[in-house]
């Protein structure tokens, strides 16, 4: 997989002054909706803790669990409505982490609102380090930057490419989020002791978090209403977060393609979502494609940047209204938009809201090879439908020296093929079913 | 001689330097003209070709090899020379390709190396200030990491110590340095080396060294050095790597006036991964703690995390300044007694009985909320530190381990598990697409059930189509091999169903027949042509009765589940329909007791024959719950007739008495051993007289012992292999033989004696289609599996050469006893003691949560247990330590009840253990005790005692055997 390359116009720059030292680091974006310097200016009212949450985030950025080798990654950063999400994958796109700063959590200013990366490069990490409770802390999240004002000293970020998997795993990770339920909540004490059940190494059965009497914890023996959670190495990235937490409440998708560990420390949240299995990133996941397949009207992309104020909760029947849509038409339009990265998705608010990622739709559509092959067999006339009544759909599609059967009912979809036997839907549709869905869309 | 025929006289003769000389006065013209001969050249030397006898290589030498490269960088595009020659010779000879880049004939060179390069620090410096590129960072800090090092394998001492490299360029030491700090380079192996080069007479640590004598000659910032060394551990660098990083700063031995100045930098990093690097903090603040400048608040702002440490070492050094601080500053007392608490998470009862006492000393008695904060830790900590904490937690408290963990009731029929019929063709087809996937057990009994119900249905044309995924599957499964998840079972369910479609369903002279049948020809052609080539291949497209699996399946579980697809072939070749008696009617193996009365009755009413192994098979997996019986057993005394009556009264009724049949015996068997009425057995003369039926009951008769072997040595004075003998510890378990013919299919009657358990074979290792195989095998006797157990402890848990297969087949067991639990006999004990000493954690883990099971609903017999874990001990066959530790991590403090299982267990244990205590005996009586003073015993038994008298010679155990006696 190729990366996203940056091309800047200029070279970054930094100009030190006495009083305090002023960075220009060039900016790209394939999206540009704002050319505002600086999208937030103020005060963070837990430094310590941010800060703790912000390295946390910067380990998970430069983490790999598959075989690849880790690079440091950006993370990206969202304001508005008074509150500020930072959002990163590691680089093997299977664990995501957001911290998202509450409007209690900082006092300053929402110059504009909108989507950067940004890079966290290692003597910010170290930066972050040094804060304690007393600390006095001014964040500025700049249009290219994010620095950190601490005592007279200026730490300013620099940018590396960004994996095309992040695009992926970003927008896959928030239709999971939108399907997750939540199972256990936990205050720190207990948090502790389940972490403390993980086990040492890198186990490479899957482990389940089960409840024995009033005590929950990690086994690798499968019981009923236990989370499923694969490479469960991975959830030490927040174990030293855990000690510092008020709650900590665990989500879970109900096929177990995903869980999520949201831990709150007042004002601050950290998230927490790590794939079924160590090798497999959110980026490969199909939950998107089905989305994907529908076409979404060009006027509402147009209008959408209109309308969407970042972090506000994503409201489809205004937008509908505003662009002139019937919403009957568009039936999962929280899906589609989230699919393409629109919109992300808030556990405890339960709903969506705005969030353009700065990458383009064509670029999401190309990333995903079952697309292609939905496209290339219906180019190829390999999709015959064979019978349609009473809302059942039968269809035959040729693969690879067979014809598999298709058949969809309602909300059910079936097919003879061996993603299909393998998978059971539950790593998103194969290209023969959705090939269908689209053909009779 | 023109320039094509010098550069083929060139190659022919191997002259490189004449080559060499031959391409510099040429013009680009006249270089572009020699494309097609250094090409053609190229494919010739590279004609891989047999050089001798045995050796196989490339016609062209080195030498040759060497002028086309020279020649071929000046003459082809990159593409070309990308295909022909060695490009990677300039990735990493940079002298070489700067000499090329510098006659200005090569315009793709210098892109190339710019992004393709394996240079030196030097060599990447000349190309930065060529102006040829500008090396990364990090390969900047990689590169330098070895630049204070030459290697010469020529020269002694092979590598000498060049510091002066770091002087070459200004910016090695003002910028590059500090990349080492911020990229993980193999800075740490430098240092080693001075180790590996003895005739070397410099014996510092190169690095260390240089870093010192850099700073004494005032080039660079001592303070940053130190800085930017604690910084690195929290950059995700390797343990070894952040280690050497400490050690760095150690080296440089800073006083306490520097460490006061690095707080931040050290509270930082007690935020590492590594506890090396914590402890190495910890340590330091035990001196700084007393100094004016010690930021208390902040060192307190990050002791959560090192309190509740999984590392012992961390957290008792945390408490241990704790200890400190208090004497410093009274005023602190109330926040680190609050802060101790945390202690409280932590396993370890060394640092729950610090904190502990630490509470005790400084905690105020009358502080409700630490009371309450208190009580949240009641049920984790031990009784040492609960004593010492008696005045803060309540009575009410001190017994907060609950009676009895909830279990819920085993339901093996619920509507929940109902297995789904196939209700038309549309299901027939998705299942058998992926019936060979072995997704669940119950899919292969479904598929023949499925195929006998549709039979007429699918011979229509457009349903013949709809099988093509499923022939296809069929025919990879078979001529490709196994994946990840099917067993042998799917193999011969494929090759039933190729042999179906082959021979039944698409015989005749249809578009889709006529397809398959061409497919099938071919395929038979390269399965034959493959078993000609070898001896130990089977073909595998065979008729069904003459199908052999590979060499190395030596089982024969499978015969009961291949006599069953003969049955269903000869009902589909004859167009009968049938209703199978096995067929599952709950997942994952159970068939509804009611169910199967119904189908009997069916039978009855109907007069269809009754294939033996089909009802064998159909009893054994019949649920015994007494919930599913009671229905079915007034079903039968209302409609069944005869001996089916009888036999199927015996099976409902618990009380009912062993009846005499003539026509169903084996079934009559079959349904003993799923009572597993070991009461009746010598009662009860036809079971008796069945050879091995006591080993169906769980009879295992097995030895653990010293055995002593020769073998021999190599005497490398004499120079020769002599005779020696050695010890080692054996489990040797005497395995019933229960070949008497049965491994040859022919041989198999449809009049014998035979139960289901006759046919568990394995051969002497477990593959992966035996493992992925286990549910359906456990599915041949879902009620009484004891003689699978005592198989999987002789092949697998018994002995502790534990590989991955060993594990995920341990898990899978238990898993499936873990959903469908079975009350264990003695086999079924062994196999729960041995795994509670297996070596993969995950086994282990398995086995205790099984365990807990049984002891939550009194299924299991806690001395039983002891003996056996006694017996294996006595030799110390396993370390103690897995046991002790499992105990520790999820045995114990479960509830009462697992306390007291527990506490039985070991007393069973203790008295025939060996007199001369084994290694971990301390930490075993240590549990012992603690289990004794939850449980408030105060009696020791007289067996007890006399072992621990024993064992009171040993010094360590003096004092634990000391509390045990006078508690």
């Amino acid at each position: 997989m190729s990366d996203l390359t940056y091309r800047y116009a200029l070279a970054s720059a930094i100009e030190k002054n006495k009083d305090a030292d002023s960075v220009f680091l060039s900016k790209f974006s394939e999206i540009q909706k704002e050319n505002a310097p600086c999208f937030f200016w103020g005060k963070l009212n837990q430094p310590f803790i941010t800060a703790k949450c912000l390295i946390t985030l910067s380990a998970v950025v430069q983490s790999s669990f598959n075989l690849s080798t880790p690079i440091l990654r950006d993370p990206i950063v969202t304001t508005g409505n008074e509150m500020i999400r930072f959002e990163g994958f590691s680089h093997c796109a299977g664990v995501y982490a957001k911290v998202d700063i509450l409007p209690n959590g900082h006092d300053g200013e929402m110059l504009a609102t909108d989507t950067t990366n940004v890079d966290f490069n290692p003597p910010m990490i170290a930066a972050l380090g040094s804060f304690n409770k007393r600390s006095k802390v001014t964040l500025s999240v700049g249009k290219e930057s994010v620095g950190v004002h601490y005592e007279g000293k200026n730490v300013i970020e620099k940018k590396v490419p960004l994996p095309e998997k992040w695009i992926k795993g970003l927008t896959s990770v928030q239709i999971y989020f939108a399907d997750t339920e939540l199972r256990h909540e936990f205050n720190t004490i207990q948090a502790i002791q389940l972490f403390r059940s993980i086990p040492k190494g890198k186990p490479k059965t899957d482990f389940y978090l089960i409840k024995r009497g009033n005590k929950a914890l990690f086994s690798p023996v499968k019981t009923k209403n236990a989370i499923c959670i694969g490479g469960i190495q991975r959830l030490r990235l927040i174990e030293q977060l855990v000690p510092l937490c008020d709650k900590m409440i665990v989500f879970a998708h109900p096929d177990m393609q995903s869980t999520t560990w949201q831990l709150y420390f007042g004002d601050i949240r950290f998230c927490l979502s790590i794939s079924r299995e160590n090798w497999r990133g959110f980026s490969g996941e199909g939950a998107a494609l089905e989305a994907l397949i529908e076409d979404i009207p060009d006027t509402l992309i147009s209008n959408y940047d209109k309308l969407a104020y970042a972090n506000h909760t994503f409201n489809p029947t205004l937008l509908a209204v505003e662009t002139g849509l019937d919403l009957n038409k568009v039936n999962n339009l929280s899906a589609q938009l989230s699919a393409i990265g629109l919109l992300g998705y808030d556990l405890d608010d339960n709903a969506f809201f705005y969030r353009r990622l700065p990458f383009g739709l064509s670029r999401i559509m190309n990333l995903n090879p079952r697309l292609k092959g939905v496209e290339k067999l219906l180019e190829n006339n390999k999709v015959q439908i064979i019978s349609q009544e009473d809302g059942k759909v039968g269809a035959r599609v040729e693969g690879s020296g067979v014809h598999h059967t298709v058949l969809l009912e309602g909300d059910k979809a079936r097919c003879t093929c061996t993603w299909f036997s393998r998978h059971k839907g539950e790593r998103g549709f194969c290209k023969h079913i959705l090939a269908t869905k689209k053909l009779i869309s | 001689m023109n320039n094509e025929e010098k550069i083929r006289y060139y190659v022919k003769k191997e002259l490189v330097k004449k080559a060499q000389e031959f391409t510099d006065p040429l013009t680009n013209a006249e270089l572009k003209e020699l494309r097609p001969v250094i090409k053609e050249l190229c494919k010739d030397l590279l004609t891989y070709q047999q050089l001798n006898k045995n050796t196989w290589g490339t016609k062209g030498t080195s030498k040759q090899y060497d002028i086309l490269n020279h020649i071929g960088v000046y003459c082809l595009t990159k593409a070309d020379f990308k295909k022909y020659c060695n490009i990677w010779h300039f990735e990493r000879d940079y002298f070489k390709a700067k000499e090329i880049i510098e006659t200005g004939k090569v315009s793709w060179l210098l892109n190339h190396i710019a992004k393709n390069h394996w240079y030196s620090y030097l060599e990447l410096m000349d190309a930065k200030c060529s102006g040829y590129f500008e090396p990364e960072r990090e390969e900047l800090a990689t590169s330098l990491a070895n630049t204070i090092s030459d290697y010469d394998y020529n020269a002694k001492p092979r590598v000498t110590y060049t510091p002066k490299n770091l002087e070459i360029h200004p910016e090695s030491i003002t910028e590059h340095i500090w990349y080492l700090f911020e990229y993980e380079t193999n800075i740490n192996h430098q240092d080693d080396q001075r180790y590996r080069r003895q005739e070397d007479t410099f014996d510092e640590p190169v690095w260390k060294y240089t870093f010192k004598q850099l700073i004494e000659k005032g080039k660079i910032d001592r303070i940053r050095l130190l800085k930017e060394c604690l910084l690195t551990s929290n950059r995700n660098f390797n343990k070894v790597l952040s280690g050497w990083f400490y050690d760095l700063m150690l080296y440089l031995e800073p006083n306490n006036e520097e460490f006061i100045e690095l707080q931040p930098e050290l509270f930082n990093a007690l935020s590492s991964q590594h506890s090396k690097i914590v402890n190495g903090v910890l340590k330091e603040f035990k001196k700084l703690y007393a100094h004016e400048s010690f930021e208390t608040q902040d060192f307190l702002d990050n002791t959560d995390f090192l309190l509740s440490s999984e590392t012992k070492s961390i957290a008792v050094s945390t408490l241990m300044i704790f200890d400190k601080l208090v004497k410093k500053d009274k005023n602190l007392k109330d926040v680190l007694v609050e802060k101790s608490l945390m202690a409280f998470n932590s396993t370890f009862k060394d640092v729950q009985l610090r904190a502990a006492k630490f509470i005790a000393k400084y905690g105020d008695e009358s502080n409700e909320n630490l009371k309450d904060e208190l009580s949240l830790y009641a049920s984790d900590l031990f009784s040492e530190s609960k004593a010492v904490l008696a005045e803060f937690i309540s009575e009410e408290d001190q017994d907060a381990l609950e009676e009895n963990l909830y279990y819920e009731p085993v339901i093996n029929v619920a509507e929940e598990t109902r297995i789904s019929e196939l209700n038309d063709i549309d299901d027939l087809i998705y299942l058998a697409s992926q019936s060979f996937d072995n997704n669940e057990p119950y899919h292969f009994d479904l598929l023949l059930q499925g195929l006998l119900d549709f039979q007429e249905t699918l011979k229509e044309e457009e349903n013949k189509v709809k099988l093509e995924p499923a022939i296809q599957r069929a025919f990879n499964l078979l001529m490709k091999g196994s994946n990840s998840q099917t067993g042998n079972l799917d193999k011969i369910l494929a090759n039933f169903f190729i042999n179906y479609v082959q021979q039944i369903l698409l015989t005749d002279k249809s578009e889709t027949s006529i397809k398959f049948q061409k497919r099938f020809k071919k395929e038979k052609e390269e399965d034959d042509a493959y078993a000609k080539r070898s001896e130990w291949y089977n073909p595998v497209l065979v008729d069904l009765r003459k199908w052999k699996f590979r060499s190395h399946h030596k089982g024969t579980y499978h015969l009961p589940f291949l006599n069953i697809l003969i049955f269903v072939f000869d009902l589909l070749r004859e167009g009968k329909h049938q209703q199978l008696l096995s067929t599952p009617s709950h997942a994952p193996f159970w068939i509804e007791p009611l169910v199967l009365v119904e189908r009997l009755i069916e039978y009855q009413q109907k007069n269809h024959t009754i294939f033996s192994y089909d009802l064998c098979l159909a009893i054994a997996r019949c649920s015994m719950n007494e919930t599913d019986t009671k229905p079915a057993y007034d079903l039968v005394q209302k409609e069944l007739k005869g001996e089916l009556k009888e036999l199927m009264t015996y099976l409902l009724d618990k009380s009912a008495k062993f009846p005499e049949l003539k026509n169903y015996e084996q079934a009559l068997y079959q349904a003993y051993f799923n009572k597993k009425d070991r009461k009746e057995f010598e009662k009860i003369p036809a079971i008796k007289s069945i050879k091995k039926a006591g080993n169906y009951l769980g009879d295992i008769d097995y030895k653990v012992e010293i055995e002593t072997y020769d073998t021999t040595d190599w005497d490398y004075k004499l120079r020769k292999s002599v005779p020696v003998q050695r010890q080692r510890k054996n489990l040797e378990i005497k395995e019933v033989e229960l070949k008497d013919g049965l491994i040859d299919k022919l041989k198999m009657k449809r009049n014998r004696k035979q139960v289901t358990y006759d046919f568990i074979n394995f051969g002497d290792y477990f593959y992966d289609d035996e493992r992925n195989d286990l549910p359906r095998i456990i599915s041949m006797f879902p009620n009484n599996s004891e003689i699978v157990f005592s198989r999987l402890v002789s092949r697998c848990f018994g002995h502790d050469w534990w590989e991955v297969n060993e594990e995920k087949i341990g898990n899978k067991i238990f898993e499936i006893l873990m959903e469908n639990p079975q009350n264990p006999l003695e086999a079924g004990h062994l196999m729960i003691a041995c795994s509670l000493f297996a070596k993969p954690k995950s086994v282990k883990a398995y086995a205790a949560e099984y365990w807990s099971q049984l002891v939550s609903r009194d299924a299991i017999n806690s001395n039983l247990i002891g003996e056996i874990i006694a017996k294996f001990q006595y030799i110390e066959y396993y370390p103690l330590k897995r046991f002790t530790d499992l105990i520790n991590e999820q045995m114990m403090n479960l509830s009462q009840k697992h306390n007291t299982a527990l506490l039985n267990t070991i007393e069973a244990a203790i008295p025939l253990m060996n007199n001369k205590p084994i290694k971990n005996t301390k930490k075993l009586l240590e549990l012992y005790n603690e289990l004794r003073l939850k449980a408030c015993s105060n009696s020791l038994s007289e067996k007890v005692n006399l072992q621990l008298e024993n064992w009171k010679s040993s010094g360590t155990l003096k004092k634990i055997i000391k509390q045990i006696q006078t508690a």
